[in-house]
């Protein structure tokens, strides 16, 4: 299999050469190499893509070990890929079982970037920024398949059992729909939370710690994508945590949605997500929303998602999938995005690219319709 | 029966005289075919690179910028190509201003879509030089704007001769 390197390098010298033999008349020559650049071209990126689906369904053979279809591998960020499994896969990581569902791994790679790929959804944890190790996170591949929980550098990946699903709070109890479940509780700082004992009523919840401490707490709405969750330890020192969500691509940008929390500990101090800039979320939205399946299940139609730095992101969706997004930074800038007009340039552009192709066909037949003299 | 000379701004045809209109014909056409090579390279380069800007979709065709930059690179060092081989240079400024309306039309299409970042149409290369994506965001425009200009004034002076050969039966 061809690097992207080498790819190029077979592009960049058919190129020339498809020139030079169509500069010389040499059409039967000119044909041979196009037609041989455009297999090269469209059969190694799906040689690469088949490779990948090999080591997937690989994966997936190890990790039906712990649980149903889940696939998880490891990047060690974007450019290399590391195929990972159960096993240390990455410098500096170390996994083991810890109870027959569940399997932790430890990054101490600042650079270790993890992607988890569930049968429908998937969600990524980014440990490059060093802004992310003071925060617990917590990530649903699939609401009823994976999660990823990370505490600190220690990740957890849970997949979710039959038993651990009756555990989750169903979304139509939560008063605050799809948003904070258990996931959140655990994204607190509670890492040794007991699941069996946590309970949901309504938007309230109670749970223990491993040490038997009792965990209560409630989660209240702030806005559409805005949530506080509240809860206290022995029933005397109060948390708050505040819980946004901002979108996040993954390297295939299959990952809209990624739960981004910025917490008020018991110091009163206020310790924000990583902060981004108008561009850069216009970046990500731009890049997340094209191949965006569907509305994620964190999102609401019609939602304004607002940031840490008091940027607001506006989703417009229509028919099930995410139309338009407006990005707006308090004050000053604001960008948009339309599929729509993605659709208009999209075409004509391709127009515009064909239009040679159109013309020397049309020359063509015009020449072929002329009577011979 | 009319017989119909082609216009041609190729300078060594025997029998031709040189005009100064002509050798600025010329010397755009090599000059367009240098940039082109030079900008094509660039993004062919710039494509093997590891920047994570390369695995992020283009807002408009949904593939990732790195597909693209080879894309445009090659149709780039293409079109370069056939500047500089052709002996008949009345395709050349087609070319040039079929490329350069298309590269226009995408940094519209994206000014269009809400993009505000810099368009990296010249990779990496300027990286290299350590200039800032502004500042070579402008380069791009200005090269851009010599490639249109340049393109459809000598396409308009070619249209302009060949109607006056067609007018002139010899």
């Amino acid at each position: 299999m061809l690097s992207a390197a080498q790819r190029n390098s077979v592009i960049s010298i058919a190129t020339p050469v498809f020139s030079a033999a169509y500069v010389r008349r040499d059409l039967r020559m000119s044909f041979r190499v196009a037609v041989l650049t455009v297999f090269g071209v469209v059969t190694i990126p799906g040689l690469a893509a088949g490779a990948e689906l090999h080591s997937k369904a690989w994966l997936n053979n190890v990790s039906t070990n712990f649980s149903r279809g889940v696939h998880v591998r490891f990047k060690r960020d974007l450019t290399g890929l590391g195929l990972g499994k159960v096993v240390p896969s990455l410098p500096g990581m170390s996994v083991h079982v810890t109870q027959t569902d569940w399997f932790t791994a430890s990054i101490d790679s600042p650079s270790a970037f993890l992607v988890c790929n569930s049968l429908s959804q998937s969600s990524s944890v980014n440990q490059h920024q060093p802004a992310f190790a003071e925060f617990q996170m917590v990530a649903g591949c699939d609401s009823t398949n994976f999660w990823v929980i990370s505490n600190g550098t220690n990740l957890q990946f849970a997949p979710v059992t039959e038993q651990a699903k009756g555990l989750k709070s169903p979304p139509t109890e939560n008063a605050l729909g799809l948003y904070a479940t258990v996931e959140d509780l655990l994204a607190l700082g509670v890492a040794d939370l007991d699941l069996q004992t946590l309970r949901w009523q309504s938007n309230r919840f109670t749970a223990q710690d491993s040490r038997g401490r009792s965990i209560s707490g409630s989660v209240t709405p702030e806005s559409d994508s805005d949530e506080r969750l509240d809860w206290s330890l022995n029933g005397s020192v109060t948390h708050s945590t505040h819980i946004i969500y901002r979108p996040q691509t993954s390297e295939k940008a299959e990952i809209p949605v990624e739960l981004s929390f910025s917490s008020v500990g018991q110091d009163g101090i206020q310790r924000m997500g990583p902060r981004y800039s108008i561009e850069e979320i216009s970046e990500l939205a731009l890049a997340a929303v094209p191949s965006m399946p569907s509305v994620p299940a964190y999102t609401k139609i019609g939602t304004t998602l607002v940031y840490s730095n008091g940027v607001r992101l506006r989703l417009i969706a229509d028919k099930g999938k995410i139309r338009k997004i407006t990005v707006s930074e308090p004050g000053n800038r604001t960008g948009s995005y339309e599929r729509t007009r993605r659709n208009i340039v999209r075409t004509a552009l391709i127009l515009l690219l064909l239009l040679p192709a159109v013309l020397i066909a049309q020359k063509r037949m015009r020449a072929a319709q002329k009577p011979k003299l | 029966m009319r017989n119909y000379k082609r216009v041609t701004i190729l300078p060594n045809v025997s029998g031709q005289p040189r005009s100064a209109e002509i050798y600025i014909a010329r010397v755009f056409i090599v000059s367009a075919a240098a940039v082109l090579v030079l900008t094509g390279v660039a993004k062919l380069i710039s494509a093997t690179g590891r920047s994570p800007m390369l695995e992020i979709l283009d807002p408009i065709f949904l593939v990732p910028f790195r597909q693209l930059l080879i894309a445009a690179g090659v149709l780039e060092v293409a079109v370069a190509a056939a500047c500089a081989f052709r002996r008949s240079h009345a395709l050349s400024p087609l070319l040039v201003a079929w490329l350069a309306t298309l590269f226009f039309s995408y940094r519209l299409g994206l000014s269009f879509m809400g993009w505000k970042k810099p368009c990296s149409c010249l990779g990496s290369l300027t990286d290299a030089l350590h200039l800032n994506p502004t500042i070579s965001d402008r380069i791009a425009k200005v090269i851009l704007s010599y490639l249109i200009v340049g393109s459809y004034c000598l396409v308009i002076w070619l249209r302009h001769l060949d109607r006056h050969a067609v007018s002139r039966p010899t």
